[in-house]
């Protein structure tokens, strides 16, 4: 029983410190908040089997990304055969606050643009503008989860940033 | 967007910055507004969940499918009896319909 309730509490223990990671890998990948949740979730369903098992895991992280990144993966390829190319847009995905209807609408229509230019971009851009605009992660923190020197994140974070400025000139893209 | 990310964006190059304010914005709404706790194995996450019971629902339908098309073919009439599989009103019916008039109900 206190041997349960320890594996639990360590459990626990990794979903704080590693569940945005997952999320952020499998949001870089869809572009859809609600299936990277589903998927975060089901990568530690599994891990949580794996304890269960009494399975060792040296490394929960990258054992994490791993499960969540081929979670991913199957479901873009089972996606493609019932969508073709591309996931179906889910709008509903935003939240919305109290606004008139029509500033929604623009507000929600210039987030569906900007999503439709993000799933442009690759998955490696994705994955550290994520990082950085989604978990608010500094550049330190960013190079520690990638395994790269902060150097380095600044410059892809501003040559991601720069892909997506030219996308939104291109396409005619303005805020609010 | 707040003080900090203005401040921010100040030191992008100019090329970056509307760039920068369309990520703050979009992503201001696309992450999650609450992070749900952590899973129990007895809790299988919504991804499964959902599949399991899109194909609950998917056997039902079939199945509801299957009886009624039973029902129509094989089950009660409407006076209560159960139709001869032959059907009452063909039998030895023509083709002009003379003698599976007789045979229908006044």
């Amino acid at each position: 029983m206190a041997k349960a309730r320890a594996s639990r509490a360590a459990f626990e223990s990794l979903y704080q410190q590693y569940h945005r990671d997952v999320w952020a890998m499998a949001y870089a990948r869809w572009v859809d908040r609600e299936l990277a949740l589903d998927l975060m979730q089901e990568a530690f369903v599994r891990l949580w089997k794996q304890m269960e098992r009494g399975e060792v895991i040296e490394n929960p992280r990258a054992w994490l990304l791993r499960v969540a990144r081929n979670l991913a993966e199957d479901d873009a390829k089972s996606a493609f055969r019932r969508h073709g190319t591309q996931a179906p847009e889910i709008l509903s995905s935003f939240r919305s606050g109290a606004e008139q209807p029509a500033d929604q609408l623009a507000r929600l229509e210039t987030l569906a643009r900007v999503r439709e230019l993000l799933q442009e971009l690759t998955p490696a851009d994705r994955e550290i503008l994520t990082l950085k605009y989604a978990l608010d992660c500094d550049g330190a923190t960013i190079g520690e989860k990638l395994g790269i020197p902060v150097t380095a994140v600044h410059m892809r974070l501003s040559r991601a940033r720069q892909r997506l400025a030219e996308k939104l000139i291109t396409t005619g893209v303005t805020l609010p | 967007m707040n003080h900090y990310a203005s401040a921010l964006n100040n030191h992008l190059p100019p090329e970056e910055r509307e760039a920068d304010r369309a990520l703050q914005h979009y992503f201001q709404t696309a992450r999650p507004s609450v992070w749900p706790p952590a899973p129990t194995a007895a809790q299988p996450a919504g991804h499964a969940n959902r599949t399991g019971l899109a194909r609950l629902t998917l056997a039902a339908s079939l199945a509801g499918l299957l009886a009624l098309g039973w029902m129509l073919s094989y089950g009660p009439s409407a006076d209560g009896t159960a139709p001869s599989p032959a059907g009452p009103s063909l039998t030895k019916a023509s083709a002009d319909g003379a003698n599976l008039q007789k045979r229908l109900p006044r």
